[in-house]
């Protein structure tokens, strides 16, 4: 169909000369000579060899500059304006697109001076482009990254990476900074650079967001911090407390035991009851102080999650916690139960309150039965322990899991009140929660849930790789 | 410094500040015919002084020393360091049981760094503990 001459010039081209033909001579006749320009921006001229059916068999012809010259002449135009012509219509389309981007996109040549802007620079920084056509790109950079960000490009040019995106301040027309991500693609002819292709996005209200969320968080972890710091002391103060008190607490026990054992028979009926009240009350308060040390030293340890088998570790408590004498009324039964991530140290402490308690509040039933199982909602594993016993009264729920709070008489059942507290501290420490539900006389259920998690869960990384200039 | 004798059992050093502590302790190492001779210090310091006057003294030192942790000015810790210091056949031939009022692991890891420390009890001092203790030193020694 037609020759081509000259291995510049490929099909694609070819193409688009026919179309730069039609648009920009309208009619077609053999031997009319046109300039045409490859996709490399080769300029070449083609010429009309015969008509076929109304479409022109074109002849491509390799030229030098000297015959370059003369094409134009034969057209009677410069080479850049009938370029222009023939690529006008298709252009149109482009530049439409590009005038029109909501990101401001500009053109330089290698030196980095400006040759193109779309009309975007006048609506967002308001610059018209002419005044800054042939200024050099750093003359719009905030003073102070100039140097940084001219090194960066310089960079980009002498290593021909083909694309960068970087964040800097750039001064808009009333002298304001801005904030922008500039895109910036190599225009290569060849190996050689022949300019820079940017896009720019302003990002000025994305980066003060982000400076005002930085600021909220360091105010935030500030606050956290004294937060733990409070937590810390005081934790601190309850075990030096808890602590303190155990020593003296145990001299009083072993003093009032000497007593009774050496002197007790000397002692007057009265004297007696007296020294055993001081020693069963002695035992109380030890009692609750090791329950406090255990408190405060669930807030403090550190924790370390594993996969934990909720089935083998309550087999294990069930094992050591419930008679296995004929005279065990108690029947415990135990579901399918989803393994979890936690501290199975802790987790193991959760499930012997639960299940002591169970045992102890059913103890005075005929036929004492606890039920341990486990469901899973929204991505929580929530597991279950109901018992047949005493149950609570649903109006004084809020103190179940208080310190110190009881909701039982130490006549009816025996306890310090800091079980359930403990039981709560770890399971929140895990990022779940802990309710119940009971009916006086019927019998509670006890729930907690833990978030189901991986153990080699990654934290991502919060932002992109983007280098970003700070003055 | 005050002593008491009894046929049987260990010569002891009592090392702690706490009044009610010590009393519980010496009535419960008397008790247990642990101890045949108790020497009572109310500081570390001057149980101290007592060791290095005596160092070449056998019959003068102790075999077991109940040294309490938490001591004002001179600490167990303290006191052990200081020890440290003293001839080593003193050490070899003196052997320490830290009293604490509580078991904390801090202070077990702390006192791995001294040789010659026998054992962790938790004070005052009942009878069970010296009972159990006294049979491991009769275990080890045969």
């Amino acid at each position: 169909m037609n020759s081509v001459q000259g291995g510049n010039f490929s099909k694609n081209s070819f193409r688009y000369c026919l179309f730069g033909f039609i648009i920009g001579l309208g009619f077609p006749i053999a031997g009319t000579l046109f300039g045409i320009r490859n996709l490399q921006g080769d300029i070449g001229l083609a010429e009309i060899i015969q008509l076929h059916l109304s479409v022109p068999l074109l002849q491509i012809i390799d030229l030098t500059p000297a015959v370059l010259a003369l094409a134009g002449l034969i057209l009677g135009l410069k080479t850049d304006q009938s370029l222009n012509i023939l690529n006008e219509k298709k252009d149109e389309r482009f530049k439409m697109l590009i005038e029109n981007a909501a990101e401001v996109i500009y053109i330089t040549d290698y030196r980095g001076n400006f040759n193109y802007f779309n009309r975007r620079i006048q609506t967002v920084y308001g610059f018209d482009p002419a005044e800054l056509i042939g200024t050099h790109f750093t003359s719009l950079i905030e003073p102070s990254m100039i140097k940084k960000v001219a090194a960066f490009y310089l960079n980009q040019f002498d290593k021909k990476i083909p694309e960068t995106i970087s964040d800097f301040q750039i001064i808009d027309k009333q002298g304001k900074k801005r904030w922008v991500e500039q895109t910036v693609i190599l225009n290569m002819n060849n190996d050689r650079v022949e300019g820079f292709q940017c896009v720019v996005r302003d990002i000025d209200n994305r980066i003060e967001q982000e400076q005002e969320i930085l600021k909220l968080n360091a105010q935030l972890n500030s606050k956290l911090n004294e937060l733990e710091n409070a937590n810390q002391e005081l934790s601190a103060f309850n075990h030096t407390v808890s602590h303190d008190l155990r020593s003296p607490l145990r001299g009083i026990s072993t003093l009032a035991e000497i007593l009774q054992m050496e002197f007790g028979s000397d002692l007057p009926e009265e004297a007696k009851g007296l020294l055993s009240r001081i020693v069963t009350s002695t035992i109380k308060i030890h009692t609750l102080v090791e329950d406090l040390l255990e408190f405060s030293k669930v807030g403090r340890i550190e924790m370390t999650k594993e996969n934990v088998s909720m089935k083998d570790l309550i087999d294990k408590i069930v094992f050591e916690l419930v008679p296995r004498d004929p005279e065990n009324k108690t029947s415990v039964q135990i579901d399918n139960l989803s393994d979890c991530v936690c501290d199975k140290q802790l987790i193991y402490q959760v499930w012997v309150n639960f299940i002591s308690n169970a045992l102890k509040y059913s103890a005075k039933k005929e036929n004492p039965l606890i039920r341990i199982g486990n469901y899973f909602k929204n991505n929580e594993q929530v597991y279950y322990i109901k018992d047949n016993g005493a149950g609570f009264d649903m109006a004084y729920y809020k103190k179940l899991f208080g310190v110190f709070s009881r909701l039982h008489t130490e006549q009816e059942f025996i306890g310090t009140g800091v079980g359930l507290s403990i039981v709560k501290r770890i399971v929140e420490r895990h990022g779940g929660n802990v309710w119940a539900e009971g009916n006086p006389g019927i019998g509670a259920t006890f729930f907690f849930s833990l978030p189901v998690i991986s153990l080699n869960e990654k934290s991502k990384p919060l932002s992109k790789n983007i280098p970003v200039f700070y003055s | 410094m005050n002593s008491e004798t009894d046929s049987s059992g260990f010569k002891v050093m009592l090392i702690d500040d706490t009044e009610v502590d010590a009393y519980i302790s010496k009535r419960m190492l008397t008790k247990s015919n642990f101890s045949s001779e108790i020497m009572e210090f109310y500081s570390a310091e001057k149980a101290l002084d007592y060791l290095q006057e005596n160092s070449k003294n056998y019959d003068a030192l102790p075999q077991i020393i109940f040294l309490d942790i938490h001591m004002p000015a001179m600490n167990g810790f303290d006191f052990l360091e200081k020890f440290q210091s003293i001839k080593c056949e003193i050490r070899d031939f003196c052997k320490v049981v830290m009293l604490t009022s509580s078991v904390d692991e801090n202070d077990v890891q702390e006192a791995k760094k001294y040789p010659g420390i026998l054992k962790f009890l938790i004070k005052p001092l009942q009878l069970d503990q010296l009972q159990s203790l006294n049979k491991e030193l009769l275990a080890t020694n045969q």
